[in-house]
């Protein structure tokens, strides 16, 4: 037992105390952020930070019934802090109507903030919230963080490109291997891009509140150093219904554009509201606010220095000027899903603390525009993208909703299929053709550097949909921009370049191979295991992906995480249905089967599924990371998500001998 | 916040078994028992259960896949010609009642394929297709029209233009429902 927790064990004998007056009535504190361990547990502090980043302290304090809480202060290492003009707020009403441990909130219960703190000695430090209620009675609560020091030793990384496969574990990575370059009597033909990084770490994915993560978290975790729950990003949980005011965290690309003044890109195949992209630079507790994310991207640019943000999403983009009188409003019927319910308003403290855009309840707001007047250039498709030459700034929106994946984009391109047409968007860029624009724009005239966030987003969102070759060829696709990544840096030396994934999805694993010749009735037994499976051959075209995926003796996949589906073993013609696309419900795409339990149901057999709903889930499998380029060295053995933020910041504020 | 939403299902769709065992299995002997909002008003002769409704000879048919151009252009949707000249004209549509987690007296929400809208939190435009038709009851009542599983066929004068309906949607079409439609519909008929 070190220093640190004798000093939490006596504060546990102080709490002992407090609770014990609590009979005569004396005010409680429910809530301590940033989060800790109980302090009587022997354990490793939860909250971390780099040195000076930027973090909100927060308290929820309820007093006895009939009084209120009349003042409040912070103290770390108990020293009270001294906050700046309009930092610290307090806020009684818009609470939950429970309480963290599930009672109901008490009368008078005040959510207390200090916004932006930070601290630059490393160490872990005591935090300590004190309140005293309107008859004069105090209440304390202590917890701890950790300030964690970076080495100086050498020479630092300038750019740093986190590529992230969205729900790709090690089994998507084989697949697209074995699918791509082919095995000969046990060995690999070839390398994918990723695979030829010369070091490789194992990540613990798991979030705030559960084993099992979603998106939000599984990026939000890499790029703030700190545990999020589930569904929240760049923030910690509070007892607030507003999903725009709790307490932040500085993401590293808001570190590192104060410190250094890097440029943030953000690239992604999902719409660019998304869980994954916007965990890189806007802070909510609800990732589905829509509105309000895209806002923040705008408003907050100054704050992370967005310079570049492509993919799908233009319905947040398009100005809804709605008319609450009945009357026929002038507005175009363009598409728009920009609404009040899902924007955001800062409260003051916020606005201060972080210099933070306001924000304004503005559905009407034409978004497009005010990021052409901020000085982005606008491309709509790859058209569009290729003739942009290289600006200072790039907005690209290529769909409406998520862009289409490679399986349907790349046949459109052998003019073999007209998916991509169909849902109104023929001309989508690839994920490497977007990748390798991004790095021209972001390296122009840089001499600071960038953080360039690459998503292949759909191989998770195929995964869910357990469409085999679709979420194969989207890895395919990833990969391609990987090695974009990896070429970028060959020539940049200074460049970091990291491979990974947010979370495994669906529990996807290699378990055969079909035989030679399939069965008109395929079942269970079409699988060929062990010897019999061989070695899956596939034909790769031109453009890098596979003829077609259909080959005889094609390698098979299973789901431990898996929903009930149909299946025949064979690619499907189309797409499963995303109901966020704006003509999923009229022909032909009404057509495409609607869920994995409909999809082939006359030609495919049933597999039972073990979980509820109709979609695989995430698993809370380790994920392979595989890191290239200036303090790649960092990046072995078996680590948890929030420790990548601090070996980013070691190889870039630190550097590497 | 905390939320409990679980957002592991990109699309929220329905599966109403009964009606794809009622109607579809008999309609289509095809690969995928799907059953199009919009083939179904092209060939009304197919068997659905339901209640014929009154024929309004001055109805022009409107289906969903007509709403929007293609491709989309660079700043949005942009209404067909079609749509366009419909407004305040009495049209004829096939569609899906949409199941409200928590119904609206006044209106529902008619869908090109059965979708669930679920409760505030979970950022209900997010998951809807943009060519839905928002359906008024004029006037509104005091209780919702109860939920009809099924395709549904209704008539009633078209308008367009952006509108923000009482449950904070923003609507881009919208019907207001002939009143026999609506009798229909309260009486918990299925019009067809
Ligand atoms: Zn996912």
């Amino acid at each position: 037992m070190n220093s640190f927790n004798i000093i939490q064990k006596c504060l546990g004998v102080v709490g002992v105390i407090f609770a014990a007056s609590a009979s005569i009535a004396a005010p409680t504190i429910s809530r301590l952020t940033p989060p800790s361990n109980p302090p009587s547990a022997d354990a490793v502090t939860l909250a971390r930070f780099l040195p000076g980043q930027r973090f909100d302290l927060q308290a929820t304090v309820s007093p006895d019934a009939g009084a209120s809480i009349a003042s409040f202060s912070f103290a770390v290492d108990g020293v009270a802090l001294k906050p700046a003009a309009n930092t610290v707020g307090m806020v009684t009403t818009g609470l939950n109507a429970k309480l963290s441990d599930g009672t109901a909130t008490p009368a008078n219960t005040a959510v207390v903030s200090l916004r932006a703190y930070s601290n630059a000695v490393p160490g872990v430090h005591t935090l300590s919230v004190t309140a005293v209620q309107s008859d004069g009675q105090k209440v304390t609560r202590s917890g701890n963080f950790e300030v964690v020091g970076i080495t100086r030793q050498g020479h630092v990384a300038k750019n740093i490109i986190l590529l992230l496969g969205d729900g790709m574990g090690a089994a998507h990575r084989t697949a697209a291997r074995i699918m791509v370059k082919g095995y000969a009597q046990g060995k690999a033909q070839g390398r994918l891009a990723m695979d030829t990084f010369p070091y490789t770490g194992m990540v613990m994915t798991s979030s705030l509140n559960s084993i099992v993560t979603d998106s939000a978290p599984g990026m939000s975790n890499y790029v703030s150093g700190n545990k999020a729950n589930n569904n929240e990003e760049g923030v910690f949980p509070d007892d607030t219904v507003d999903a725009f005011d709790n307490p932040r965290i500085e993401y590293l690309s808001e570190y590192l554009h104060r410190l250094k003044g890097k440029r943030l890109g953000i690239v992604t195949t999902a719409d660019v509201f998304d869980a994954t992209p916007a965990a890189n630079a806007v802070h909510t507790s609800n990732r589905g606010n829509g509105t309000g994310i895209v806002d923040q991207y705008l408003d907050d640019r100054k704050l992370t220095g967005l310079t570049v943000l492509m993919g799908g999403g233009r319905k947040w983009f398009l100005p809804n000027s709605s008319d609450s009188s009945d009357k026929t409003s002038p507005q175009a019927i363009n598409g728009s899903q920009r609404k009040a319910s899902s924007d955001y308003v800062l409260p003051g403290d916020i606005v201060a603390g972080w210099g933070a855009a306001p924000g304004a309840t503005d559905p009407e707001r034409d978004l497009i525009a005010d990021f052409t007047a901020a000085g982005y250039a606008y491309v709509a498709d790859k058209a569009g993208m290729d003739a942009a030459g290289n600006p200072d700034k790039l907005l690209g929106l290529f769909a409406y909703s998520n862009m289409n994946v490679a399986f349907d984009k790349i046949n459109k391109r052998r003019g073999v299929s007209t998916i991509v047409d169909d849902f109104g968007f023929p001309d989508q860029p690839m994920l490497d053709e977007m990748a390798d624009k991004a790095l021209k724009v972001l390296s122009k005239n840089n001499r600071d550097g960038f953080y360039l966030m690459i998503e292949g987003a759909s191989i998770d969102k195929q995964a869910h949909l357990m469409d085999t070759d679709r979420w194969i060829e989207e890895t395919i696709e990833f990969d391609r921009a990987v090695k974009v990544a990896r070429d970028f840096a060959a020539t940049h030396p200074d460049t970091l370049v990291i491979v990974t994934a947010d979370h495994e999805c669906a529990g996807a694993a290699i378990i055969g191979a079909a035989a030679a010749v399939m069965p008109a009735y395929p079942s269970a037994a079409t699988v060929a295991t062990y010897e019999a499976a061989r070695f899956p051959k596939y034909t790769i075209a031109a453009d890098g992906y596979p003829q077609t995926t259909d080959v005889p003796g094609r390698m098979l996949i299973g789901y431990g995480a898996n929903a009930d589906r149909y299946e025949t073993w064979l690619s499907s013609d189309q797409p499963t249905q995303d109901s966020q696309q704006p003509f999923v419900g009229a022909p032909p795409l009404n057509a495409h089967p609607r869920n994995p339990a409909l999809r082939n149901a006359s030609t495919g057999f049933l597999i039972t599924g073990q979980i509820p709903g109709s979609q695989a889930v995430h698993t809370a499998s380790d994920v392979p990371l595989s890191a290239f380029g200036r303090g790649a060295s960092l990046f072995t053995g078996v680590f948890d998500n929030t420790d990548v933020f601090f070996k980013i910041g070691q190889a870039v504020l630190g550097g590497i001998k | 916040m905390k939320t409990s939403v679980k957002y592991q299902h990109l699309v929220r769709v329905l599966l109403v078994t009964a009606w794809l065992i009622s109607s579809a299995a008999t309609a289509n002997e095809g690969e995928r028992p799907i059953l199009s909002a919009d083939a179904m008003l092209s060939s009304l002769a197919m068997p659905v259960a339901g209640v014929p409704s009154p024929p309004r000879e001055d109805a022009t048919d409107l289906k969903f896949h007509e709403f929007f151009k293609l491709p989309v252009g660079p700043r949005g949707l942009e209404a067909t010609e079609k749509l366009k000249s419909l407004a305040g004209k009495r049209i004829r549509m096939v569609g899906y009642m949409a199941r409200q987690e928590i119904p609206t007296a006044g209106f529902f929400v008619l869908s090109p394929l059965p979708v669930s809208l679920g409760d505030e939190d979970e950022s209900l435009a997010d998951d809807l297709p943009a060519s839905v038709v928002f359906v008024h009851v004029h006037p509104p009542g005091d209780k919702p029209l109860p939920f009809s599983p099924g395709l549904l066929r209704v008539t009633g004068i078209l308008s367009i233009g952006a509108h923000e309906e009482s449950d904070g949607h923003v609507s881009s079409v919208r019907l207001q429902l002939d009143p026999e439609i609506v009798q229909a519909l309260a009486a918990g008929q299925r019009p067809m």
